[in-house]
């Protein structure tokens, strides 16, 4: 597996609804063929860096001047992603380039339309028209989801499973053979033992297809799973970023913390969970210095007056944390 | 489409269609009626014998002369009533439906239109509409009719736009209603995504959504304008013909006196017969039509619950 060369790098990314900043200045980058995950809270902006990645932001949505996202198409075409025009965005990377599995499967698919028509109408929004190569892809990766494609080319989403619509909506975004597929939230919505084979079928699809996921979640269970790097996102802001084994066996930002230790464990009795207390900030009204500080049990005076600046720790390792920093 | 899945279809309509009597019956009177003005159209209905004025022709009882185009008796005109009713299907069926047709096309493509795109075409859209709307559709038909120049008063395209004026303007405000909470479900913006046209998105993925409705609407605007057609021709409005069924009823009670003596009775029931038969029949068709396109309901079929 070859991590040294980025794939897409996400610099200075700010995005505000109205006149609410809901993402200020993030930077990551993911590299060739791994799982970079996104985690955090609802709200917590991860679905709407995503969603700035594929330009599929509501209209009240602004993108911050500043903003640069590049995508390296290969050895020697680097794209700004946010600098190009809309027509050619949608025709040269949308599904060609960088493809998404969206939330909420059971409602993505137009429930009377039928599943062949999904593919072929994808394909043909992109300019293909070649009916039987839409066709024959289609089995092939309806196969590759491990669905039997004669009977399922022909059914209406209305009459299939959870499972069945999240594994059609996953290869419906490997049609045009992308090499960034965005997974936002796969697994919600379904349940345990269909949460599991779409995991292994995800793990199966990426080395099968050369792909590399960017994967947004609250599971964490998920993300320990599958990821290779996370990031955990709050208020908007990326806190920490990390290897999964540092995550889980090192974590250092008092929210990571918390989050780790509201997952119950197998095997293990506990009265009740620990959460972490207080609410998710208002946008509207964020608090002063570091936005985790009237939830964080270790917050000192610098927490509550300046906001700390994410720094490097080592190599693949990032955090925003007074505590961390000195 | 591949042949077999064309003949799987085809066996579920069929299906569908032979579940409960009542839409049998409605598919065998639409079949009929169908064939009837067909054959009117083709040719192979007789013409009307000429019309014989004097008490002695008009309204006769039923006779076997001529089988079977006596058994209702004769007409105002002395003509044979069950040949008038027949040879009355053609035009009324072709009104109805282009009336119907135009309707729904209008109402379809302003509320889409309106309810998908918002801002200020939808603003503008909806003047249109709720003006439309304001307007009493029957009583402006009525005064077009009346002001007509004769030779456009049996001129069935006329007729068409005429009773369909502003009746497609619920419509419109149906569709657009449909449309604004359509558009904002998740697999439009799906849809959105994938890079479909808006064009494509509002005719084709919200339209097949609201397939079911638009059928339901296209028979019952059909309904609706048999009824003003007829209604229109009953109030006298347009040229004395003996092919209207708006007419013999008309001529029933005004030259046969239908409502104080038995002379007329056949001659006033026959056509209303005829045009309940026909309304009912359309109206039971709308309703077995959702189950056609919607697939939801579609499955029970299927599973034969």
């Amino acid at each position: 597996m070859n991590t040294i060369k980025p794939l897409i790098e996400v610099r200075n990314l700010g995005v505000s609804y109205l006149n609410i900043k809901v993402i200020s200045n993030i930077d990551f980058t993911v590299f060739k063929g791994e799982v970079f995950a996104l985690v955090g809270e609802s709200g917590c902006g991860k679905s709407t860096a995503a969603n700035a990645i594929l330009r599929i932001l509501p209209e009240i949505a602004s993108i911050d001047p500043t903003s640069i996202i590049t995508y390296h198409k290969d050895d020697l075409n680097s794209l700004n992603l946010l600098a190009m025009d809309e027509q050619v965005f949608s025709r040269e990377i949308r599904w060609r380039e960088i493809s998404m599995v969206f939330q909420g499967a059971l409602n993505s698919l137009n429930p009377v339309i039928k599943i062949r028509d999904h593919f072929t109408e994808t394909a043909r929004a992109h300019g293909i028209k070649d009916r039987k190569w839409i066709l024959d892809r289609a089995r092939e990766l309806l196969e590759a989801v491990k669905l039997d494609p004669d009977r399922v080319l022909n059914l209406y989403p209305i009459e299939m499973s959870g499972g069945m619509k999240q594994r059609t909506l996953i290869a419906l975004a490997l049609l045009l053979n992308p090499k960034f597929v965005i997974l936002d939230e796969p697994t919600t919505a379904l349940d345990v033992l269909i949460q599991r084979e779409i995991i292994s079928l995800l793990k199966d699809l990426k080395n099968k297809f050369n792909l590399t996921y960017m994967l947004i979640t609250h599971d964490i269970a998920l993300v320990a799973d599958i990821a290779d790097r996370i990031a955990i996102m709050y208020a908007g802001r990326i806190v920490e970023e990390a290897d999964i084994y540092d995550i889980f066996y090192k974590p250092l930002h008092p929210y990571t913390q918390g989050l780790l230790m509201s997952v119950p464990k197998l095997g293990e009795f506990k009265e009740e969970i620990v959460t972490i207390p207080g609410m998710p900030p208002d946008y509207r009204n964020l608090p002063s210095g570091c936005k985790f500080h009237p939830r964080c049990p270790y917050a000192m005076d610098i927490c509550r007056k300046e906001e700390p600046p994410i720094i490097k720790l080592d190599r693949e390792r990032r955090i925003a944390c007074w505590i961390h920093l000195r | 489409m591949s042949l077999s899945t064309t003949l799987s279809t085809l066996r579920l309509v069929s299906r569908i269609y032979t579940k409960s009597p009542s839409t049998i019956f409605s598919l065998i009177v639409i079949t009929l009626y169908t064939v009837g003005a067909l054959a009117t159209v083709l040719g192979l209905v007789p013409p009307l014998p000429p019309a014989k004025g004097g008490w002695e022709y008009i309204y006769q009882p039923p006779s076997a002369r001529d089988f079977p185009w006596y058994i209702l008796g004769t007409d105002f005109t002395g003509r044979p009533l069950l040949l008038a009713i027949v040879r009355g299907i053609s035009t009324t069926l072709a009104v109805a439906f282009l009336s119907a047709v135009i309707t729904v096309t209008i109402g379809v493509a302003l509320g889409l239109i309106s309810g998908y795109l918002g801002g200020i075409v939808d603003e503008i859209f909806s003047i249109i509409i709720n003006v439309a709307l304001t307007i009493p559709t029957y009583l402006l038909a009525l005064i077009l009719v009346a002001t007509l120049p004769a030779e456009l008063k049996t001129n069935i395209l006329v007729l068409a736009g005429i009773l369909s004026i502003t009746a497609w303007a619920s419509l419109a405000r149906a569709v657009r209603a449909q449309t604004l909470s359509l558009r904002k479900r998740e697999f439009i913006d799906v849809a959105k995504t994938l890079g479909f046209s808006a064009w494509k998105i509002m005719f084709d993925e919200i339209l097949r959504f609201m397939a079911p409705f638009i059928a339901m609407s296209l028979t019952l605007a059909m309904c609706n304008a048999v009824y003003g057609y007829t209604g229109l021709a009953f109030l006298g409005l347009m040229p004395i013909s003996s092919e209207n069924w708006g007419i013999q009823i008309y001529m029933a009670i005004r030259a046969g006196g239908a409502l104080y003596s038995d002379r007329a009775i056949l001659a006033l029931w026959s056509p209303i017969i005829t045009i309940v038969l026909l309304q009912y029949a359309l109206i039971n068709i709308a309703k077995t039509m959702e189950a056609i396109f919607n697939p939801a309901l579609r499955v029970s079929y299927i599973k034969g619950e």
